[in-house]
């Protein structure tokens, strides 16, 4: 049974362009094969804690989140997945009275680093919300608004391909390509949540974050978004908050339990959801929680 | 047969799962057709071959156990899905079986190598043919989810029970009237029961992809005219 790969023409191309900004590790390029090489490490975090105000939210939390994989944060209501998941990009930034302590990294680079365009971190590394947000723009306007911000295409026939790219690794030309003037808030839910995705890709990013992506739509919308999620992961790195155990279970390769602001156990997610080591996540994931 | 999954790597592992059910099958089939061959053309190599060859299968068996729990933990699988998964679990553990038969045959084989040839053993090669005639069926079932191939097997079990019993009552004359073909008779006899052993783990299958294709349990009683059981050294076995 063969399966196709991702369309690996785009971003190679928006890569060469952005080469001068974004200068990858050439020595992550030439690993030998994937059986025998070492796990590429993509963003980390060690020691990090967030508050709130006084209230403490997140406690020493130490992940390693793998280059082309996707790594899911699972955990009860209020278990601190998302704040976590907000570090990544800083979006933490934007919260009144919140304070962040520890060390974030993407390919060893601190992100809080004062030096770092917190602008530009967040085209490297981009966000799914759980509610579909397109723009109340056209749809091509929505997924050609990064790009234009950050000056990624020369002319407008650049532009052009950009789009059509994104929207097609977000497996939605084929539904929208004849009408892609048309608003993003006509679509439906799921085809919201696939131009939100195209939006994100269209800045070439390195990460891609999802909190709760799929909480919105129905069960077909929900296995569409998965396929692409698979498909996505041969270019790019996926971190997903979900409180849906089942879909970690199935979109990821690596697992994450989050219990009251502190990560209780990581692992490879068939080793979480077959012998977890910890009473807390068996407790979690068997549903006799509480 | 119904359409592929949106996602298309949840096809791949069902995929996956049912070939290694399909190659454990052939494997095993390979292995009870040498063991019968190995009995009737004497062959001590060939029976060493056997025994050798069980680690393959067993192996085969620890990986359905271990593709199935998989996607029983991270796929939720539902309706067919979850039969197909289930049904991969039981008949690798029947197949798994009807392989060390193969193998106790082998073993038991290389004694009897040593010992005279004996008259009542030309049942063996009829028993023996048609296990394999059943093996060969019921994969062609498995592989089609044909319920009614399945069943035609199912049904076939009852001339090898037969057989089985016919044969049993020959050896107990053929001991009575010389106590020194006592041991061998008796190896005979293990090894004929083997091959019943295996029949019956084949109906095991046949009710499995009956269950899979209907999602339903077969209530037919399977035919049966003698049981060994009923057999008493001195008395006439009831018809």
């Amino acid at each position: 049974m063969n399966r196709e790969a991702a369309n690996i023409s785009e971003p190679n191309l928006l890569k060469n362009q952005i080469a001068g900004t974004r200068a990858q590790n050439p020595d992550a390029r030439e690993e030998p094969s994937a059986q025998s090489a070492e796990p590429n490490i993509k963003m980390s975090t060690k020691g990090l804690k967030v508050f709130y105000g006084d209230k403490q939210a997140l406690f020493d939390i130490a992940l390693d989140m793998e280059e082309k994989s996707v790594t899911a944060l699972i955990g009860p209501s209020g278990c601190g997945k998302s704040t976590f998941l907000r570090c990544l990009n800083r979006m933490n930034d934007t919260i009144d009275g919140c304070a962040i302590d520890g060390n974030v990294t993407i390919d060893g680079q601190d992100i809080y680093d004062s030096v770092l365009d917190v602008v530009e971190l967040r085209a490297r590394i981009g966000m799914v919300f759980q509610k579909p947000n397109p723009f109340p723009k056209s749809i091509y306007d929505n997924v050609a608004y990064g790009p234009r911000i950050h000056g990624l295409a020369h002319n407008q026939k650049d532009l052009n391909s950009i789009v059509r790219g994104s929207l097609e690794r977000a497996g939605l030309l084929k539904e929208v390509e004849d009408r892609l003037d048309e608003p993003g808030t006509g679509l439906s839910g799921g085809q919201q949540q696939r131009l939100c995705i195209a939006r994100a890709i269209a800045v070439s990013p390195e990460v891609i974050l999802m909190d709760e992506p799929c909480s919105a739509l129905d069960p077909i919308a929900t296995a569409h978004i998965e396929e692409l999620i698979d498909e996505l992961r041969t270019n790019f790195t996926i971190v997903i908050v979900t409180h849906n155990m089942q879909q970690a279970a199935r979109v990821s390769q690596k697992t994450a339990f989050f219990h009251l602001g502190k990560l209780v156990e990581t692992n490879t997610t068939e080793e979480i959801f077959t012998s977890p080591r910890d009473e807390r996540t068996q407790g979690y994931i068997t549903g006799r929680y509480g | 047969m119904t359409g592929e999954h949106i996602v298309k790597s949840y096809d791949e592992e069902l995929q996956q799962l049912n070939s290694t059910i399909i190659k454990m099958a052939e494997l095993t089939e390979v292995q009870v057709e040498r063991a019968i061959k190995a009995l009737v053309d004497r062959d001590g190599d060939l029976a060493y071959k056997i025994i050798d060859a069980d680690d393959e299968i067993d192996g085969l068996n620890y990986d359905v156990d271990t593709q199935a729990m998989r996607l029983l933990a991270l796929r939720q699988p539902m309706a067919l899905d979850l039969r197909n998964v289930v049904a991969a679990l039981k008949i690798s553990a029947d197949l798994e079986r009807i392989a060390d038969y193969a193998t106790n045959m082998a073993r038991r084989t290389i004694p009897l190598i040593e010992t005279d040839p004996m008259r009542p053993i030309y049942v063996i090669p009829r028993m023996g043919q048609s296990v394999m005639t059943m093996m060969t069926d019921v994969i062609e079932a498995y592989i089609s989810r044909d319920a009614e191939k399945a069943l035609d097997v199912w049904r076939a079990d009852a001339f090898v029970d037969e057989m089985y019993v016919s044969l049993f009552r020959e050896l107990l004359t053929y001991m009575m009237e010389d106590s020194r073909r006592i041991t061998p008779c008796t190896h005979v006899l293990f090894i004929a029961k083997n091959i019943e052993r295996m029949g019956d783990h084949v109906t095991n299958v046949c009710e499995t992809i009956y269950f899979l294709v209907h999602g339903e349990r077969l209530r037919e009683q399977r035919p049966r005219k003698t049981r060994s059981d009923r057999l008493l050294t001195n008395s006439k076995p009831k018809e």
